[in-house]
């Protein structure tokens, strides 16, 4: 991770920086064995720490993926990944105590967030009508001990097999869930512009009002959380 | 009636004012919105039930004959809920075909709690502890995503024989829930 955090800023060259995120892949899935030898041998408490690793592992190939993405440039996987990194935290947070380094990792994402991205007012958030089942033993969520966005067994419990009953509904809100599903296009001055480069698009349609915007509803990117 | 405006420092003490008027009052702060609202009867057997144990109400529960849709923290809190040895059941039981409402915005909706003055008045704390067992349960999932998560709450309270019926809604910070508590143990004496 120190060796690794010599290369998130943007100005190192992406060459080095895509070699660190493969490296950081590999101590990873090393850590991710040891998980499941942990399991294995019954011991909860080192899958989880060793989950903790994990994921701050991912936080940290996240945030370099984020410089790369932004070189290429593709803004908005390179926002995707910053929140990819955020949300590694987070879990890596719940998984075990870990003292104040994630802490001051985050700290530094957040300062990254502000000083990179022009920052979202708003954002969108969808109201779906779901059934599922439980990411740790697989069964009906209703059928088991597990509780939502906890850690058992280094690893997260989430509500996988997703079954879509219907949309309820789309809105627009300043603080979503999922911080990925951004506005891409947004109209101003007779013209579409990307919401992220401000950049023209295309003339806006005779007639069309001056207050449309796209954006992604949902997104089907999920980090790692096994 | 509206109480009028609070500063965040003062959602303490004017949620026991709410509590005070006990029906129809609204406070508002700057981070914090709680409602009393008067509502009609609850049914009989819905009423029986609740003098046990907390329900778990659906979010249309008032809707007869539509299909029951929970909140999608629902299962979590009844899982959490017997974890914890707090009684509790959902008003029909949680099953692989249940149908769970996800809001993809940022606040935590919790299922809507039928609390009874009776259940209260076998068990003063119960309301006190689940709402502690929630808050305590948000906080650890926005960890690193948010220091006080926004919460949305509502509570369904009866008075002892079932005359009243009232619903207390929250909408503010997890840690304002400790109020809310307070607010539902007023109502605990009214007959």
């Amino acid at each position: 991770m120190k060796e690794a955090e010599r290369f998130v800023f943007l100005v190192r060259d992406t060459e080095v920086q895509v070699e660190q995120m493969e490296t950081l892949r590999r101590l990873k899935d090393r850590i991710r064995g040891f998980k499941y030898g942990a399991r294995k041998a019954q011991d909860e408490g080192a899958a989880n720490v060793l989950f903790h690793l994990q994921c701050g592992l991912n936080a940290m190939s996240s945030f370099l993926a984020m410089w790369v993405e932004l070189k290429k440039p593709d803004y908005y996987s390179a926002w995707s990944r910053l929140i990819d990194s955020e949300e590694y935290i987070s879990v890596a947070m719940r998984a075990s105590d870990a003292g104040a380094a994630l802490e001051a990792f985050l700290r530094r994402l957040k300062e990254t967030e502000r000083v990179i991205f022009p920052g979202f007012r708003v954002y969108n958030s969808a109201g779906l009508l779901i059934r599922g089942n439980c990411s740790v033993c697989g069964k009906p969520f209703s059928g088991c001990q597990h509780l939502e966005g906890r850690v058992y067994w280094g690893r997260l419990c989430r509500r996988v097999n997703v079954d879509l009953v219907s949309v309820d509904h789309v809105a627009i809100v300043d603080e979503p869930r999922d911080r990925r599903c951004v506005m891409t296009e947004i109209t101003d001055d007779g013209f579409y512009r990307d919401f992220m480069t401000w950049k023209k698009l295309r003339k806006l349609e005779e007639g069309a009002p001056n207050n449309k915007v796209t954006g992604i509803v949902f997104s089907f990117e999920q980090i790692e959380t096994d | 009636m509206t109480l009028g405006d609070f500063s965040t420092a003062d959602f303490k003490a004017g949620a026991l004012r709410v509590a005070s008027k006990f029906s129809e009052a609204q406070l508002e702060t700057d981070k914090h919105k709680l409602t009393i609202d008067d509502l009609a009867a609850i049914d009989d057997v819905t009423l029986s039930r609740g003098a046990n144990s907390i329900l778990l109400l659906p979010l249309n529960w008032r809707s007869n004959g539509e299909e029951e849709i929970y909140a999608e923290s629902t299962d979590s809190i009844a899982k959490l809920f017997s974890q914890e040895n707090i009684p509790s059941e959902s008003l029909s039981p949680l099953t692989a075909q249940t149908i769970l409402k996800q809001e993809r915005y940022a606040d935590w909706v919790a299922p809507t709690l039928f609390v009874s003055s009776l259940l209260l008045s076998q068990n003063q704390v119960a309301a006190s502890i689940a709402l502690n067992v929630i808050a305590n349960y948000v906080t650890d999932q926005f960890k690193g995503i948010k220091d006080d998560p926004a919460v949305k709450l509502q509570i369904v309270h009866t008075t002892l024989k079932g005359k009243t019926t009232r619903k207390i809604s929250y909408e503010g910070p997890a840690s304002g829930l400790a109020e809310v508590a307070k607010v539902v143990a007023e109502f605990r004496a009214e007959k």
